[in-house]
């Protein structure tokens, strides 16, 4: 109690409140913006830290942590572009929905599921930051390896309908990855002798092309035939609470996933998203209606992607080790500020803790505030003729894709990715498995190889690690069964 | 739509057996921290089963009949929003930001289908100005310049 006293104390200032609004409201507004992204709305934000206190540095970095996250959503359901690599799987269920003339119930959903999963987590990370992160780091590569490649498998799930196609979009956006440097000898991979190449290529410019940029040249040959956003309803409904109360378990299962994969350094929200998408896919007794329009998709999508942000604060505040890319420059600036996250923070300056956990409560607060705004003015934007839509979200990703490195390639890349997009979509490629491919690539070779080279090559390390190996069984499962319910099914694929 | 299918598997066919030769070559051979897992490793492993996916796609494309029931919309008006899109973004990294999405955006809406000229003009200049501001001055992010004007 008393170090509840101290926080509210330290919270309860003019500053603090107005740093966590600012927070708020450009949290989410750089989470619509296709290619600005949680990282980069820090760093944008850093400078003004340095003329600001420590609680309200810390207000405004947690504010726009959490709201940056939530902010992607609304442009994945609206303009089927998500606003933050953590949204790419609420495109799946938001756009159908918002095509369904029912944007304003995919933003409500979006919003809701949202602030439970940060709620959750939050509650997560009061109960047991200290136990936890001690739990967090006794999670070696093979581990997390395990949990990337279960991750992964959600491409079989995406690709209904053509699962080799999909398998091979997953096989493409993995060996994206590979393209530039190699970290581990210093060798640069497939730059064919080019200079551009040398750097390698990121999420953000495929992510932006695949969805945006193709999303764009496909509606000009359909200009009038899809529907114009101004049919779309958008703005901001909330679900009945009874449906609400009825979808509790797709709740519990996506923060559950969120908060324990947020809580492993290195982890990363996406792929939590993509393991929270796999489990509905699943379990969810709606599961036959993932991917045209259902609500717990974007309960799968939402609440584990805001239930990571909590997670994710959990080694980065006990610990000193960052969850993920964001609570990186988190730390980066507490420890400007001379705040020192580990040991310190938890055991000698607890009230500082407590006041961390409160602003994250109050960061989750402004968040609906904040979704409403959004939603109210791209509603009217969203008012626009068509084709001048379309023209302004060209330009937006064309800068969304620059901005994040400032590099030349990543314009060439979001363009070329925009042209093949278009080429696979008429083809009946899906774009998702690549953009998961590219998205959990990175980390999925890393651990891999971190793994094979302490077990000196042998896989045994991998089988024998007692985190990995249930989770290893699971995936074979989820592998395994469709296969054999296809052969023994009445209707089989013959695409499968 | 059948012949695009078999262009597209033929053509992943062919890039993915390329790459995948490629890493049999001696630039990959270089000295591992242990356990035969160098930097070929791994996009060796994800080729092999591209190129084999791929080659299923391109069977899969070979059998497929026609389907002429899919409509892919007006064709010429893609392909003319594609090209313009894509010029627009390239040619961003000659004459700058502004300079490129001026015309782009302009030739873009038109070729969508928008005719109401006197408007069209005026947001085709105000829209990237205002993006470029925006982002220059207001989040201080630089966006492609031109070789004139410094940051614009």
């Amino acid at each position: 109690m008393e170090l509840i006293l101290q926080a509210i104390q330290q919270f309860a200032r003019p500053e603090v409140a107005i740093a966590l609004v600012i927070g708020g409201l450009w949290g989410t507004l750089a989470g619509v913006l296709p290619g600005i992204g949680t990282v980069a709305a820090l760093i944008i934000a850093l400078p003004f830290t340095f003329a600001m206190t420590t609680e309200a540095s810390m207000a405004l970095f947690l504010s726009i942590y959490v709201t940056s996250v939530y902010g992607g959503s609304i442009s994945a359901i609206l303009i089927n572009t998500p606003g933050t690599p953590q949204s790419a799987a609420t495109v799946l269920d938001g756009y159908p929905m918002a095509q369904a003339g029912k944007a304003d119930l995919a933003i409500g959903w979006a919003t809701i599921a949202s602030f439970v999963g940060g709620i959750f987590s939050l509650i997560i990370l009061i109960a047991a930051a200290p136990a936890l992160a001690r739990v967090s780091v006794s999670f070696g590569p093979p581990a997390i390896f395990a949990i990337v490649l279960f991750a992964l498998t959600c491409i079989a799930w995406l690709s209904e309908g053509s699962m080799v196609k999909g398998l091979l979009g997953g096989m493409i956006g993995l060996w994206l990855t590979t393209i530039g440097p190699d970290n581990y000898t210093g060798m640069t991979r497939f730059h064919f002798d080019t200079q551009i190449l040398r750097g390698g290529l990121t999420l953000i410019p495929i992510l932006i092309g695949l969805f945006a940029l193709s999303e764009v040249f496909l509606r000009a040959a359909n200009v009038g035939a899809t529907t114009p956003p101004s049919k779309m309803n958008v703005g901001f409904r909330l679900p009945a609470v009874g449906d609400m109360i009825g979808r509790w378990k797709e709740f519990l299962r996506a923060c559950s996933l969120g908060t324990f994969i947020g809580i492993l350094p290195g982890t990363g929200a996406m792929a939590a998203t993509f393991v929270s998408y796999t489990a509905a896919k699943r379990y969810s007794p709606n599961r036959d209606k993932l991917g045209t329009g259902e609500p717990d998709g974007l309960i799968a999508s939402e609440a584990s992607n805001n239930a990571v942000t909590g997670g994710a604060l959990i080694p980065t505040l006990a610990l000193g080790i960052p969850g993920d890319g964001g609570t990186l420059v988190l730390l980066g600036v507490m420890t400007i500020k001379g705040v020192t996250p580990g040991f310190d923070l938890v055991n000698n300056n607890p009230h500082v803790l407590t006041a961390a956990f409160m602003m994250v409560l109050f960061a989750n607060i402004i968040m609906f505030g904040s979704g409403m705004v959004s939603a109210r003015l791209l509603e009217r934007l969203l008012r626009l003729p068509e084709p001048l839509l379309m023209g302004l979200i060209l330009l937006f990703s064309l800068v969304g894709s620059f901005v994040v490195r400032g590099n030349p390639l990543d314009l060439i890349v979001c363009v070329l990715a925009g042209v093949a997009g278009v080429l696979l979509r008429l083809a009946r490629y899906p774009v998702a498995p690549i953009v998961i491919g590219v998205a959990l690539g990175f980390i999925f070779e890393a651990k891999l190889r971190q793994g094979l080279i302490a077990s000196r090559g042998s896989i045994v390390g991998f089988l024998t690690d007692p985190i990995a190996m249930p989770i290893f069984a699971l995936t074979a499962v989820i592998i395994i069964i469709p296969i054999i319910r296809a052969i023994r099914g009445p209707k089989s694929t013959a695409d499968t | 739509m059948r012949t695009l299918e078999i262009t597209i598997a033929g053509t992943l066919l062919l890039a993915g057996a390329g790459l995948f030769v490629m890493t049999f070559s001696p630039s990959f051979d270089v000295p591992t921290f242990g356990g035969d897992v160098g930097p070929a490793f791994a996009p060796r492993g994800y080729l092999a089963v591209w190129v084999a996916l791929a080659g299923i796609t391109l069977m899969q494309a070979l059998r497929l009949e026609n389907d002429k029931s899919r409509d892919p919309g007006n064709i010429t008006r893609l392909i003319g929003a594609s090209i313009i899109g894509a010029m627009t973004g390239i040619a961003m990294l000659w004459v700058g930001f502004v300079f490129a999405a001026i015309p782009g955006f302009f030739f873009f809406c038109y070729v969508l289908g928008y005719r109401r000229m006197v408007t069209l003009a005026i947001i085709s200049v105000a829209a990237p100005l205002v993006i470029w501001t925006l982002f220059t001055f207001g989040f201080e992010l630089l966006l492609p310049r031109s070789p004139w004007f410094g940051r614009l």
